[in-house]
C-alpha cells in the first residue's frame, strides 16, 4: 500500500515543499531498506511513529502566517519538544523571548502530533504578555480540534487566563487586572483621513486604566497629559508603522492590560510580515540610508570575529533601524524614521522604570533605565537621538548583550511589549 | 493679514476617539485645510487644541502635518511665524520638539 500524500490548496509553499520532500525521502528510504517487503505491521509502526510525518500530514491546518512561523523555525526537525512549560520569572517576552517562543512552537507542534494537552507549571510568576501572545496564536489549534492548556495556576492568575478570550475582541475585569484585547484591522483606504480602529482602542485602554485606578486607589484620579501621550504613543506609533511599512499586513494584534497590584500598564502589539532588519537588508534603499547600512554591515563583518556569534548582522541592522531618522522610505519623505525613538522617549520620560522589548526576526532589543537616549552623530547629523546600548552610545560598538539579544527562535514580524509603571498617589 | 482657525477637535470623535495620530493623517489634514495655500496667501493660522478634549497627539502626526510647510520654508523660526498655538504648555512643548527635529532635517 502506498501512503497517501495530500497537498491541500490551503498549504503554503513551505508545507508543499515539505510534503514533496517527505514523499521523495520515503520513497528512496523504502527502496534502500526494502521496507515494502517487511511485514505490514512493522512497516506501519515505523511510519506512524514518525513525528515528522504526523506533523506534516496532520489534519490540523494553521493559517499561512502561523504555518510560516513554524516552518521558518523548522519545528519538525527539533530533537525534542517540551510538553510542560515552567512559568517562572524567566518566562516572559521581556526576560526570555526565546523561551516563550520555543514553548509556543512546541505547543503548535504537539497539537499536530499528540493527543495530550500542553501543561503550564506555575512556579511563582505569570507574564501576561507571554500568555496573551501564546493564547492568541494557540486559538488556531482549537479551530481544528479540542484543545486547552492544563495548568496549576493560582485562581487569580487562572481568572486572567480564562478571561483572555483572545480569539474575539473583548474587555474583561478580574480581581487583579483589567484587560482589553483586539484584532485591529488596518484601514488602507486611499483617504488620508481614513479612521483607524486602533484610535478607538487607545481611548478604551486609557479609560479602563482611569476607571481601575478610581475604583482601587483614588476616586479623583485622572491620567496626566504625559501619561495619555506615552500610552497612546505606544499604540499609535506601531500601528502607523504597520500601515506604512508592512503593506501585506491586514491586521495587527493589540492587548492592553492594567495590573492593579503592580500599578503597571502593559501594551502588547504584534503583527506578522517582514522583520525590521528585512526593511534595511534590501536593494533600492535611499542613498543616505544605504550608505549607513553599508557602514554598519562592513563594521560588523570586520569585528564579528572579536564580537562572537552572540551578535549578528540581523541584530546590528535591527538596532540601526530603531535610531532616529533611519527609514527605508526616506526617499518618499525625509522626515520619516522617528516613530520608535519618539515612543521610547515618551515612555522613559514618563517613568524611568518603563520596560520595552522589541522582537523581530531573531533579534530582541530590551530597553530599560540602564542606557539612555542621547544625541549623537548619524547620517551626517550630530543631533540625532541614538540609543546604542553601550557606554559610548556608539552604534559601531558592540551593544550590551543584556539589551540586544540574538534569539534561538525566529519571529516573522514584529512584537512590541511595553510596560509602564504608573505613579499613583 | 487674515487669520484662519483650525480646531483640532474636528479630528476626534466625542466618546470614541480622543487622540490624534498618524503621519499620513497629519499630511492628509494639512492638505484638506489647504495649509500651504493659506500660508502662501498671507493668512495666519491659529491652531486650537483644547487639552480637556484632545488627550494625546502623537509625534508622527506633527511631522506629517508640518512637513509640507518645512519643504517650502525650511526653518523652524519661519514656520512658527505663521502659527499661533492656542493650547497648554504640554502641547506647546510637544509641537516645539517636533518643529526642532524638522528644523534639523531641513537644515541639512
Amino acid at each position: 500500500m502506498r501512503h497517501k500524500v495530500t497537498i491541500y490548496s490551503s498549504d503554503n509553499k513551505n508545507t508543499r515543499n515539505l510534503k514533496k520532500s517527505w514523499k521523495r525521502k520515503l520513497k528512496s528510504k523504502n527502496k534502500q531498506k526494502g521496507i515494502w517487503f517487511k511485514p505490514k505491521k512493522i512497516r506501519d509502526r515505523k511510519i506512524k511513529n514518525s513525528k515528522k510525518r504526523q506533523y506534516v500530514f496532520s489534519s490540523i491546518i494553521y493559517n499561512t502566517e502561523i504555518q510560516h512561523f513554524c516552518d521558518s523555525n523548522n519545528i519538525h526537525k527539533w530533537k525534542s519538544h517540551d510538553e510542560t512549560f515552567v512559568l517562572d520569572s524567566d518566562f516572559s517576552l521581556y526576560n526570555n523571548p526565546s523561551k516563550v517562543m520555543r514553548s509556543l512552537l512546541s505547543m503548535l507542534f504537539l497539537a499536530k502530533t499528540k493527543q495530550q494537552f500542553a501543561t503550564l507549571n506555575y512556579k511563582g510568576n505569570v507574564s501576561f504578555g507571554a500568555l496573551y501572545f501564546i493564547d492568541t496564536i494557540c486559538w488556531q489549534i482549537s479551530k481544528s480540534k479540542k484543545w486547552y492548556l492544563k495548568h496549576n495556576l493560582p485562581s487569580r492568575e487562572s481568572n486572567i487566563l480564562g478571561n483572555l478570550k483572545s480569539i474575539e475582541t473583548n474587555s474583561s475585569k478580574t480581581e487583579i487586572a483589567e484587560i482589553i484585547n483586539s484584532k485591529i484591522r488596518i484601514n488602507r483606504e486611499d483617504d488620508d483621513l481614513a479612521r483607524q480602529q486602533h484610535k478607538i482602542k487607545s481611548k478604551e485602554i486609557r479609560d479602563l486604566i482611569i476607571r481601575a485606578i478610581k475604583e482601587n486607589y483614588n476616586e479623583n484620579y485622572e491620567l496626566s497629559h504625559i501619561e495619555h501621550t506615552a500610552i497612546d504613543s505606544a499604540i499609535s506609533e506601531h500601528f502607523d508603522n504597520i500601515l506604512l511599512h508592512v503593506p501585506q499586513a491586514e491586521c495587527g494584534y493589540l492587548c492592553g492590560f492594567f495590573d492593579k497590584e503592580r500599578k503597571e500598564v502593559i501594551i502588547l502589539i504584534y503583527n506578522f510580515g517582514h522583520t525590521i532588519a528585512d526593511s534595511l537588508d534590501r536593494k533600492n534603499l535611499p542613498y543616505h540610508v544605504q550608505e549607513v547600512v553599508n557602514e554598519v554591515v562592513m563594521n560588523f563583518t570586520k569585528k564579528s570575529k572579536i564580537w562572537g556569534s552572540s551578535f549578528t548582522k540581523e541584530n546590528a541592522l535591527t538596532l540601526l533601524a530603531i535610531q532616529e531618522g533611519i527609514s527605508s522610505k526616506l526617499d518618499a519623505d525625509i522626515t520619516r524614521g522617528h516613530g520608535i525613538i519618539d515612543f521610547i522617549e515618551h515612555c522613559m520620560e514618563l517613568n524611568d522604570n518603563s520596560r520595552i522589548v522589541i522582537i523581530s526576526g531573531k533579534t530582541a532589543i530590551k530597553i530599560d533605565s540602564k542606557y539612555k537616549i542621547q544625541n549623537g552623530k548619524l547620517l551626517n547629523r550630530s543631533d540625532r537621538r541614538i540609543i546604542a546600548f553601550n557606554d559610548n552610545n556608539d552604534i559601531f560598538e558592540k551593544p550590551d548583550s543584556h539589551n540586544v539579544r540574538n534569539l534561538s527562535v525566529f519571529f516573522p514580524g514584529v512584537i512590541i511589549e511595553t510596560t509602564i509603571p504608573l505613579k499613583i498617589n | 493679514m487674515n487669520s484662519i482657525t483650525l480646531d483640532l477637535t474636528d479630528l476626534i470623535q466625542d466618546g470614541m476617539i480622543d487622540s490624534i495620530s498618524g503621519r499620513k493623517f497629519g499630511e492628509g489634514y494639512a492638505k484638506k485645510v489647504e495649509l500651504l495655500k493659506n500660508i502662501k496667501g498671507g493668512n495666519k493660522i491659529i491652531l486650537l487644541i483644547p487639552p480637556d478634549k484632545i488627550k494625546a497627539i502623537n509625534d508622527s502626526f506633527w511631522k506629517g502635518f508640518f512637513s509640507g510647510i518645512f519643504r517650502e520654508y525650511k526653518t523652524m523660526e519661519k514656520v512658527k511665524s505663521f502659527f499661533t498655538f492656542e493650547t497648554d504648555d504640554f502641547y506647546k512643548s510637544l509641537i516645539d520638539k517636533n518643529l526642532r527635529i524638522l528644523d534639523s532635517i531641513f537644515k541639512e
